[in-house]
């Protein structure tokens, strides 16, 4: 039984869908990036997981975790779930740790709440896990609060409350996004040895392929919330199937590119919130777009062991199947 | 943090004084004096009541004369009370008014507070919009309506209540001009509260809260009611002064022996120490507040405690 799930997991506003037939599975320890534009409702399908979306957003599927199916899951028995099964790391350690709280009380009322510790006891708890995510004179750092710390420190802290609870599933949406490249590189490293220490899965959400392509053994590609692509990592960043996903490697900025010449990008703009059916997502931006392209949403077709598309282009892809 | 408090206080003497003598001189441009009765005194008497309080002075040297007696901490005797002076009608009155509008302040956090949570947890709802529509009435009608309409339901047709008076200790006649004197600052406190309640309930940091499977009831009372009570501290400086205005109505209304009446029977009379004594200590009053408001604020906001 794999640890995670999501079978497809759509999310519709009133505004229209912005998350549509996603479906992928975890095994525990495991590591799969989600990859994807702003708006391509990776951070949607996060807070899906979660149970964190706003009241008028209304989602579809299964998710599976642990074999429950948490959208049928009561709300109490959900949010028991929350921070001890499945933590969250968010994108803006800034805003994301509460300014008004020391980092003790923060940390320490995960263990006071979900475990029932006392004081002495989840002190020490929350001590010691700072202590594992390397920050030093800890038993000062629980009485400050988080304008005390460096962007990389409360980054460090916000990962050091989510594995307080030895979770089984860490979530980390754009965990290094808002950090210097420097302290990128430190947090990743962290949370690549936390996984192991842990038995973590992690499930990595992130627009740069060069996070991904550290961290996760698996990634899967989202446009405008659909599935483009999906297998190992070294195969998709490796041998792109996809158009989509060829556009993203050949985007990324590169050192060794001729001066003076304007960095490459994907012509349009991103499509989200769009109806759902009506051909491929990517078709109105893709340089291999066909006619097919925009009236048959293409199938989900296996390439091989552990590799997936969705795209009319594909060799030997059958031409007529509507997934 | 000390000398913080030291130059904060020091800072209040020059506005006081501004105060002092901008009421000293704008009740001088009143008509009529503090002798003017309905029967004129005979012009000797009068003559010699005006030399007795120095009002044959020139202007310019009573001013003078009031702002020495402050510095040996005196108000000056009234006028109107012949044989009492100034300090010692504040301190009669003091009890009173302090009782009730603290008691009115106090009113006004916990119910205001509770309608503002309250009402932000869903906003739009009905139980929103009820609170909202009842706070809105509660800030447009001036406790002049409120006093006299809650003395008629309670005290005229429902009998439960005294309609006025002031008995040391008893509890009932505090009741209705409490209430009173709190309701404006009740819906004001609502309305304040849910404002930025809804504004904090919208931070990142409340879904990490939530993430982190915090009961609801932690992630409102904890993690968004503290950031969310600042603009509620800093209203409670202006809301003393609301209070303060306020009892001078409702002392009126409930017949209650506070500060508030001595001002308006003040102010009629042309008591003109009277009158100065009171806004001086009501000036003062107000400076306190908003020097411990601030102190409040720094020790609520982390990000203010160091510099």
């Amino acid at each position: 039984m794999a640890l995670l799930e999501v079978d497809g997991l759509s999310i519709d506003y009133p505004r229209g869908r912005v998350v549509d037939g996603l479906s992928f599975t975890l095994e525990a320890g495991a590591c799969l990036g989600l990859v994807g534009e702003s708006g391509s409702g990776k951070s949607q399908s996060a807070l899906a997981l979660l149970g964190l979306l706003p009241a008028q957003a209304k989602v579809q599927g299964a998710l599976r975790f642990q074999g429950r199916d948490l959208l049928t899951l009561e709300e109490s028995a959900r949010r028991r779930l929350r921070g001890s099964a499945i933590g969250m790391v968010f994108q803006d350690p800034m805003s994301s740790l509460n300014p008004y709280l020391r980092i003790g009380s923060q940390l320490t009322e995960m263990l006071v709440v979900h475990r029932g510790l006392g004081r002495g006891s989840a002190e020490a708890e929350a001590l010691r896990m700072l202590e594992a995510v390397r920050i030093g004179d800890a038993y000062r750092r629980l009485r400050q609060y988080p304008h005390e710390f460096s962007g990389g420190m409360r980054q460090r802290v916000m990962i050091a409350m989510m594995l307080l609870l030895k979770p089984a599933l860490l979530i980390a949406d754009e965990p290094t996004t808002a950090l210097d490249v420097t302290v990128q590189a430190e947090v990743l490293r962290l949370l690549a040895e936390l996984r192991r220490e842990f038995g973590l899965a992690l499930l990595m959400i992130s627009h740069d392929l060069g996070v991904i392509a550290e961290v996760a053994d698996e990634v899967l590609v989202l446009y405008g919330g659909r599935m483009m692509e999906r297998g190992p990592v070294p195969l998709v960043l490796g041998r792109p199937q996809h158009p989509y996903t060829q556009g993203l490697i050949a985007c990324r900025p590169r050192l060794d590119s001729p001066l003076g010449q304007p960095l490459p990008a994907i012509p349009g703009t991103v499509a989200s919130a769009r109806e759902a059916g009506a051909g491929c997502g990517f078709a109105p931006r893709c340089r291999l777009a066909r006619e097919i392209c925009r009236q048959q949403t293409p199938a989900w077709t296996p390439l091989g062991a552990a590799r997936y598309a969705a795209c009319h282009g594909l060799a030997g892809a059958p031409e007529f199947d509507d997934g | 943090m000390i000398r913080y408090a030291l130059l904060r206080l020091a800072t209040a003497l020059p506005t006081l004084l501004l105060l002092v003598t901008l009421s000293f001189f704008l009740m001088r441009l009143a008509p009529g004096g503090p002798f003017d009765g309905e029967r004129s005194l005979p012009p000797q008497i009068e003559a010699s009541l005006r030399a007795e309080f120095h009002l044959d002075e020139p202007l310019p040297r009573q001013y003078l004369r009031y702002l020495g007696g402050l510095l040996r901490g005196d108000l000056g005797p009234s006028f109107q009370y012949q044989g009492f002076r100034v300090r010692e009608l504040i301190a009669a009155g003091l009890p009173v008014s302090l009782t009730l509008g603290m008691c009115a302040m106090a009113l006004a956090l916990l119910l205001g507070g509770a309608a503002g949570i309250a009402a932000s947890l869903r906003p739009g709802r009905a139980l929103d919009q009820g609170l909202m529509s009842l706070a809105m009435l509660g800030i447009s009608v001036p406790s002049y309506v409120v006093g006299p309409l809650l003395v008629l339901l309670f005290a005229v047709l429902l009998r439960w209540l005294p309609a006025g008076g002031w008995e040391p200790g008893r509890w009932s006649d505090l009741l209705l001009p409490v209430v009173a004197l709190a309701l404006p600052q009740i819906a004001a406190i609502a309305r304040l509260l849910r404002g930025s309640m809804l504004e904090v309930l919208r931070q990142p940091y409340i879904r990490t809260a939530r993430a982190k499977g915090l009961p609801e009831s932690r992630v409102v009372l904890v993690h968004a009611l503290k950031p969310a009570l600042l603009p509620v501290i800093s209203y409670l400086g202006p809301a003393t002064a609301g209070l303060i205005t306020g009892s001078v109505v409702v002392e009126q209304v409930f017949d209650l022996p506070g500060i508030g009446r001595y001002f308006v029977q003040g102010a009629l009379n042309r008591d003109y120490t009277l009158v100065l004594g009171v806004v001086l200590f009501y000036g003062a009053t107000i400076v306190l507040f908003n020097f411990l408001v601030d102190l409040l604020y720094g020790l609520i906001n982390p990000r203010l405690r160091q510099s």
